[in-house]
């Protein structure tokens, strides 16, 4: 038998969506993320499968991600966002002719891939569909995270709210993916004590957690983090391997710092001249950028001293980080193996992100890994389903609460940038409670909208996302925006439905504005 | 009169007549975009007979009117006019825009409140307490016009924190009793805890010659526990069979080398990498 490695992507952006305005700057990070990533991830998966590559990989896509992906009014505007890319791909590709070599290289490329990519997404009609077929044959296996990555930990004084979260993760999925998720993602890895019930409650098998969820269990792992346990509640419990995770992430040491890689920050949209990229940056004018960038990141020296990039070097270093990485997973286990008497699982989650938009060559860097682990003889990638059904014992225990956060608990999402948000948030998911109750049985379709309108709202406000951004200092005002706009509306609606004043107009409006999880239902509060 | 209007209300209005940016406008920005595009889709109105079909689908595109896009000119233009009654324009044109004066006096007034206004209390008892990490609590609070009477007239309120791991409260047998004495209209603070891995609850009371009167009781604080802890046993589970089964005298597989932390002076916190790393890294505005 071989050792498993068990990679997790967890592809997750929140709910930014603007139906009102026909262009809106925070929806490009989701339009960013399709083209960077998830379409170049999508298609590394099928090369490997029309190449008949064994190999196992894990895929959670978040509710938010689904729904915006199911959204056709979004992802109209992507494609014409993407459209946009093309035309000026194609500006440059002419425009570079008289420049450097490098630059018109690598400005063919681009032109290639936004092209290779807009007939991908046409022929899918939507990525939803693309995912669902990746996931065909079991190599690749796609999970759901909870209603809207709220932050559980900080939640669970209101344990319906906790309960709705877990519940929708799995609806959002079943609605759009027409399966069920054996597993869940839960937002930032926060886990405590006794939401494992609630994931067994939905039929989930199995969830993941940080490393010291384990370390600090009620009893020891008998096999560190390197074997999957299981919760009093029967739930299957996959940890984080610090070693993997460290190999890949540190910004200084890791592969994605390599000096011959693409340089993120410098992008055209700040050094062509400003006539010229007017139509492909903010319509208000700032600068920002565009996803055409010519330069490596070089050393530690000054954006305009940055190196032109060559494609075809950043190409070969991806494949000798990716098989640098191989070996190092065979080393460790080896190692491992000697030391426990049995195959080690290794489970290495990174956000999806990371690969490709921050990371241009990391989808390269996976598909050259998941080629090379088809070869070893030591280990091989695998997927929660398949280690499940491979195992014979089980150690039972509790994990400690723990997230992935900075410093491994809740202080990211609960400090002095954001705190504010909580005595807000904890209201209104009690008065949703109160809400779900007081009307259960009501059957006027009126108060039925404005209920599951209200959890909408709630909903979108709980999005662990604001809370994030509040402390790292990005984007602030939107996300303090965000927080206000749903907690308003929730407590209007709230507000209309206690003095039955329910003005049709104004629910209708927020359907509009607000249209994720078409399918809720309010009752799930109750 | 419009000056009636609230911010909500403005903003909604704005929000339907597409004007671009209106999140971030002070009510007085908000009413004066609303007249001025307002007019401007007045003039649009009376202009709709002479459109050409293109600039009619773009505008039943910019409210998003779902009018097919084959339909005929005078269906869109039927379509779009029933449209800008409902927007009730016609109010408008006669009314002058606010005057500066007016506004000014609505400028001092929001100003004195949050930019987007949640209530800044919700009148009700509430105590509520968060672990931040293994030795920070955060709590906050929340009174009723009832409570608040009688904290109000004690010059001494005061925070008491009890350790009652595994024990049954009964209000004078935790493990460790703390207390700090506070200022009551801060709504919220952050506390150390010694213990990780331990329950803590906490009260909000007054002191009253020299004796602590407890006004309002915070839920159960677990602080998560952050080192290894000792067991006896071991329990499994043969998958097979689904029969459980222990294992006396743990006998752990792997010999975890933990991270010593150490330099020359006082780090401050590292951070760690971690989720969402999409912003963490962001670049966008103004980095």
């Amino acid at each position: 038998m071989k050792g498993k490695i068990i990679l997790m992507l967890h592809a997750h952006l929140p709910y930014v969506n603007h139906p009102d305005h026909p262009y809106f700057l925070e929806e490009n990070w989701l339009f960013e993320a399709i083209t960077e990533t998830y379409i170049p991830l999508l298609m590394a998966f099928e090369r490997l499968r029309d190449e008949n590559v064994p190999f196992g990989i894990t895929v959670s896509v978040s509710p938010p991600l689904i729904e915006m992906m199911a959204d056709r009014t979004l992802m109209d505007k992507y494609k014409r966002h993407l459209q946009s890319l093309i035309e000026l791909a194609k500006k440059e590709v002419s425009l570079t002719k008289n420049e450097e070599p490098l630059k018109h290289k690598m400005a063919l490329k681009y032109l290639e891939d936004f092209e290779s990519y807009l007939s991908f997404f046409e022929r899918y009609g939507n990525l939803i569909n693309a995912f669902k077929e990746s996931a065909k044959d079991g190599n690749v296996q796609l999970i759901t995270c909870n209603a809207t990555h709220g932050f559980l930990p900080l939640m669970k004084v209101n344990p319906r709210a906790v309960h709705a979260q877990i519940a929708i993760g799995v609806k959002a999925f079943e609605e759009r993916f027409k399966m069920h998720p054996n597993g869940m993602w839960l937002a930032e890895s926060g886990y405590y004590p006794g939401l494992d019930n609630e994931l067994a409650d939905q039929n989930l098998k199995f969830f993941f957690v940080d490393s010291h969820a384990l370390w600090y269990a009620d009893i020891p792992p008998h096999y560190d983090v390197y074997r999957p346990v299981m919760t009093p509640s029967g739930v299957f419990v996959f940890a984080r391997d610090p070693e993997s995770s460290e190999q890949i992430w540190s910004a200084q040491l890791g592969y994605p710092g390599d000096w011959n890689y693409r340089e993120f920050y410098r992008d055209i949209g700040f050094d062509r001249p400003f006539d010229y990229v007017r139509p492909y940056i903010d319509p208000s004018g700032v600068r920002t950028n565009t996803g055409i960038k010519y330069h490596k990141i070089t050393g530690n020296v000054s954006l305009g001293d940055k190196e032109l990039y060559d494609p075809d070097v950043g190409i070969q270093i991806a494949l000798r980080h990716a098989k640098d990485f191989a070996q190092k997973k065979a080393l460790q286990i080896k190692r491992l193996k000697d030391q426990m008497g049995i195959d080690p699982v290794i489970v290495a989650p990174f956000d999806a992100e990371l690969f490709g938009h921050w990371w241009y060559e990391g989808p390269k860097f996976l598909e050259f890994f998941l080629k090379e682990s088809s070869g070893s003889e030591i280990f091989e990638t695998s997927t929660p389903d398949r280690v499940i059904n491979s195992i014979d014992e089980v150690q039972i225990l509790t994990p400690a609460q723990s997230s992935w956060g900075a410093n491994g608990y809740n202080e990211t999402w609960i400090n002095g940038s954001n705190d504010w948000i909580y005595p807000h948030l904890h209201e209104a998911e009690s008065r949703m409670t109160e809400l779900a109750n007081e009307y259960y049985h009501t059957s006027d379709p009126l108060y039925i909208r404005a209920l599951n309108m209200c959890a909408r709202e709630l909903l979108l406000a709980e999005s662990s996302d604001w809370a994030f951004i509040m402390t790292t200092g990005t984007s602030v005002e939107y996300a303090v925006n965000r927080t206000n706009t749903h907690l308003s509306r929730f407590l209007e609606i709230y507000d209309a439905i206690k003095s039955h004043n329910i003005d049709e107009r104004s629910i209708e409006l927020y359907e509009w504005l607000d249209p994720i999880f078409p399918y809720v239902d309010y009752r799930v509060y109750a | 009169m419009k000056e009636e209007k609230t911010i909500r209300q403005l903003k909604k209005e704005a929000m339907s007549l597409r004007i671009k940016g209106y999140y971030n406008m002070t009510k007085a920005e908000l009413a004066e975009a609303i007249s001025k595009r307002k007019m401007e889709l007045a003039k649009k109105m009376r202009e709709i007979d002479k459109m050409e079909i293109e600039e009619l689908r773009g505008l039943s595109k910019e409210f998003n009117l779902k009018i097919p896009w084959k339909s005929t000119r005078a269906n869109f233009v039927k379509k779009l006019k029933e449209f800008f009654e409902s927007l009730k324009l016609g109010q408008e044109i006669e009314k002058t825009p606010p005057s500066i004066s007016s506004m000014s006096v609505y400028e001092e007034k929001i100003t004195v409140v949050p930019k987007q206004s949640l209530p800044s209390t919700y009148y009700k008892d509430k105590f509520v307490g968060l672990e931040v990490n293994q030795n920070w609590i955060h709590f906050y609070w929340d009174f009723s016009p009832q409570t608040y009477e009688i904290i109000k007239n004690h010059p001494h309120v005061v925070l008491r924190i009890y350790d009652v791991t595994y024990i049954e409260f009964n209000g004078t047998n935790a493990h460790r009793t703390f207390e700090m004495e506070i200022d009551e209209k801060m709504r919220k603070y952050y506390v150390y805890v010694p213990q990780p891995g331990a329950d803590y609850l906490a009260e909000i009371g007054y002191r009253e010659n020299e004796r602590f009167i407890p006004i309002l009781r915070s839920n159960l604080v677990s602080t998560p526990p952050s080192m290894p802890r000792m067991a006896q046993m071991e329990l499994w589970m043969d998958l097979r069979t689904k029969r459980k089964f222990t294992e006396i005298g743990p006998s752990r597989k792997i010999l975890r080398i933990e991270k010593l932390t150490g330099s020359a002076s006082l780090p401050t916190s590292g951070a760690r990498s971690g989720g969402g790393s999409f912003f963490f890294l962001s670049g966008r505005r103004g980095s």
